[in-house]
């Protein structure tokens, strides 16, 4: 049920992103809505094997959805979760601004990771420097709109709270 | 604890870091490269690519077509709202359009009118059963008016001044019963003296004192004859439309259909001459052309 919610909202997700891609002025500014509920769902109560398989429905989903080459997203994905998880990132819990600079970087992450792929695969020249100021306005975007998924990721029927700071 | 058991996290991870990797290199391969676990990868995913795209595409349409509607109503209001607004623009120029026409035609009748005149704006209509008065603003000129001053329009005469109030003037149209207007049938000649019938569902007049040997045909015009200064002579009055002779009897009845059209009336000229001025030759030009740009007498 909780796996299917999840899989729901990020659906949702993404449908909003579709719509939000089209209301903004560029495309750089467009926020990549599944990083922060990949996110939460790296520092949430989700095994490993769990977290990640739901990270790659995600990322199947947004290679779908955004018409780019199947396993792009799917594999970035799940990076971006094996990466938040084995980081063992527990500033998340510290306050909006954390989440803001722990999305900011997932967003980096992400668009490392793509930027890597695609010298591989590709094997075109690349600007660079323009390659990258896309990747840090889209990280900008989707960390400043990441509170508000959060917010509704911890409210969803059967989601645990994520990991707070272990005191065992 | 099974030995999968240990290592399924790491199991699945590199299974899930391995399988897009893998077929993101196979999909960006051109097909003639594709060795045979690449064929493998794609032909066991396809079909679950198909069936997830098609799942998703229905999805994302679904979304889409409710928002290209909501585009489409919120268009449709501002179109309708567009097009409320240029009706309304359409109809303030239209209005436009004919009181300018209307006025321009006041001002060439002025200025072939050779009497003092003035223009006047109609602000109100009583029509009752017994009466038709119109009320006329006379804004311009303040304290020129007199009783029995001739309202004119460019189609002809619309009646005399009766009665003044502080800026306003009533004025009684030709197809008022009290009127009496001297006019003669232009093409013979023959006098009579035109009053209003007094008809609730038009405005008629007839033309009375008409001597019944006097050659008179539907499609006559009838204009003012001067006489008894009242109204300047030659001011086009109506056309007959009946005449009516009896076996016996002095008159035959004539009935005329007034030159302007009193229901529309806009902008009027009054004219300053009579009762003091009733020399003949100050027929307006304009009044004299017009039975013949309306159609003319036979």
């Amino acid at each position: 049920m909780t796996n299917a919610l999840m899989i729901a909202f990020g659906l949702c997700l993404l449908v909003i992103q579709g719509m939000v891609q089209r209301l903004v002025v560029s495309e750089q500014l467009c926020p990549m809505l599944v990083v922060p509920l990949v996110l939460h769902l790296a520092v949430g109560e989700f095994s490993l094997s769990r977290g990640a398989t739901l990270a790659f429905v995600l990322g199947y989903l947004t290679d779908v959805a955004s018409s780019m080459p199947l396993g792009l997203y799917t594999f970035t994905i799940v990076a971006l979760f094996l990466f938040a998880r084995l980081a063992g990132l527990k500033l998340f819990l510290h306050g909006m601004l954390f989440q803001i600079a722990l999305t900011f970087l997932g967003g980096l992450v992400v668009g490392l990771v793509m930027l890597g792929l695609h010298v591989i695969f590709e094997r075109t020249a690349l600007a660079v420097r323009a390659t990258m100021v896309v990747v840090a306005s889209q990280s900008v975007a989707t960390a400043l709109v990441s509170p508000l998924v959060f917010a509704v990721a911890r409210r969803l029927p059967g989601v645990e709270a994520p990991r707070t700071t272990d005191r065992n | 604890m099974t030995l999968f058991q240990r290592y399924r996290d790491a199991i699945v991870c590199v299974v899930l870091l391995g399988l897009p990797f893998y077929y993101l290199r196979a999909s960006t391969r051109s097909p003639g490269h594709l060795g045979e676990i690449d064929r493998a990868v794609v032909a066991l995913t396809s079909p679950l690519h198909y069936v997830g795209t098609t799942i998703a595409d229905g999805i994302f349409d679904v979304w889409d077509r409710y928002v290209y509607l909501i585009h489409v109503r919120r268009d449709n209001e501002r179109l309708r709202a567009e097009a409320a607004r240029s009706r309304a623009d359409a109809q303030r120029y239209r209005d436009a359009y004919e009181e300018n026409r209307r006025l321009r035609r006041l001002l060439q009748l002025r200025v072939e009118t050779p009497i003092e005149s003035w223009a006047a704006q109609v602000v109100a209509r009583d029509t009752t059963p017994f009466f038709r008065v119109n009320r006329v603003a006379i804004a311009a000129d303040h304290g020129r008016a007199r009783d029995g001053m001739p309202v004119i329009t460019y189609d002809g005469l619309v009646g005399k001044i009766d009665g003044v109030v502080g800026r306003y003037a009533n004025v009684t149209l030709v197809a008022d019963t009290r009127s009496a207007v001297d006019a003669m049938v232009e093409r013979t000649g023959a006098r009579g003296i035109v009053h209003g019938t007094g008809e609730q569902n038009r405005y008629s007049a007839q033309l009375a004192y008409l001597q019944r040997t006097d050659d008179v045909r539907v499609g006559d015009t009838v204009v003012t004859s001067g006489l008894g200064c009242r109204f300047p002579p030659g001011l086009l009055v109506g056309r007959v439309s009946a005449v009516t002779r009896q076996e016996f009897g002095l008159y035959q009845e004539v009935d005329v259909t007034p030159a302007v059209d009193f229901s529309r009336l806009g902008e009027v000229l009054v004219l300053v001459v009579p009762p003091a001025d009733c020399r003949p030759g100050l027929l307006p030009t304009t009044q004299r052309r017009t039975p013949a740009r309306s159609g003319g007498t036979p």
